[in-house]
């Protein structure tokens, strides 16, 4: 599979991976971005153990628990993050909610359900974050229950 | 089920930027260019390093072995440092990112704890050296000296270093620690999310 079409193909599933995590539509274009120089470097040592899926969202998520170095920009980032709500970005408020309260779970939980809602398989997503399948079983319930709640206890 | 079926497509209307391949490119190109960059630079000081020996040497003609010693183990702990402070770069490298998110997290805290020992230790040998290459260069000139002058200059120069020792060293050190630490401690903090 040749870069580009690895490129294309995977871009916009990365990139909402990156959004859910950091919930800011410009730091998580950068960490995409990231994510796929790291896949332009690594290709050439790509061995088919895994599939090439799950190869990628192994360096996304480890790309976006990496930013847990990169704290300042956190803290830099809220500044343009009010700055960027101005703009007539023409997303529904839904949209925008469902990825404020995946932002606000932990860092796994966000993953795990950004990768459930990308529609990867429960035993990949195992594989790739490293935990059991019946344990994602398991948190990915959670999650959608408080999603739903947060959900319901904005609507009232 | 019907809720996981509403995430979903609120997920996928996500609004999503163009693959801007372009800039994917300059990024690369930028990456690859600070890497070149990098590698000149560890070459540049090397060589500047060597240069300046060979200019002391040169000039000053010392004639005591202690002398030589000296500027060689002061030259050689300026040099250790920069290397090292350089070697820190490869740890990095040796964090694969495609191993799962579990691992990563064990590489990751693994590696930065390392890192704290190495630079302690590195900051400790390097004032340490830094120390006994100067007393020995030092002792040429002082020799010549009469004794009180060269009691002063030794008595200076030994409060610069416990300076160095006590103080510097210790707060560089408290530093880098206070910022490994920070991410270590969250990276422990994510790692407690995958047990339950």
């Amino acid at each position: 599979m040749s870069f580009e079409s690895i490129y294309k193909e995977y871009w916009s599933k990365i990139y909402r991976l990156c959004m859910a995590y950091v919930n800011d539509a410009g730091w998580a274009q950068d960490l995409a971005q990231d994510t796929f120089v790291i896949v332009w470097q690594q290709l050439a040592s790509f061995r088919s153990e895994s599939s090439i899926g799950t190869w990628i969202f192994r360096i996304a998520t480890n790309n976006c628990l990496r930013q847990l170095e990169r704290q300042k920009r956190n803290v830099k980032q809220e500044l343009p993050l009010n700055l960027a709500e101005e703009k007539p970005v023409d997303i529904e408020p839904q949209i925008q909610l469902l990825y404020k309260f995946i932002g606000e779970l932990p860092e796994l939980d966000r993953i795990i359900i950004s990768l459930e809602l990308e529609e990867v398989k429960q035993a990949e997503i195992a594989q790739i974050v490293g935990v059991s399948e019946s344990n994602v079983r398991v948190k990915i319930h959670r999650i959608k229950e408080r999603l739903t709640k947060r959900f319901k206890e904005h609507g009232e | 089920m019907e809720n996981s079926i509403d995430l979903k497509a609120l997920w996928q209307q996500q609004a999503v930027p163009k693959a801007d391949n372009h800039s994917l490119q300059s990024k690369i190109e930028t990456l690859r260019k600070r890497k070149t960059r990098q590698l000149v630079w560890s070459y540049v000081s090397l060589i500047g390093v060597a240069l300046f020996i060979s200019w002391v040497w040169y000039y000053y003609q010392p004639q005591f072995l202690s002398t030589k010693v000296g500027i060689v183990i002061i030259i050689a702990s300026i040099f250790m440092l920069l290397v090292a402070v350089g070697k820190l770069g490869p740890f990095y490298k040796a964090l694969d990112a495609s191993v799962n998110s579990q691992h990563y997290l064990d590489a990751l805290i693994q590696i930065r704890q390392r890192e704290q020992v190495l630079y302690t230790r590195i900051m400790s040998l390097y004032f340490l050296f830094l120390s006994i290459g100067l007393g020995l260069y030092l002792y040429e000139y002082t020799s010549q000296m009469k004794p009180q002058v060269a009691a002063t200059a030794y008595a200076i120069t030994f409060a610069w270093m416990a300076f160095n020792w006590f103080y510097l060293r210790p707060l560089q050190i408290k530093k880098n620690a206070k910022k490994l630490d920070a991410v270590i401690r969250q990276a422990e903090e994510i790692k407690n999310q995958f047990v339950d």
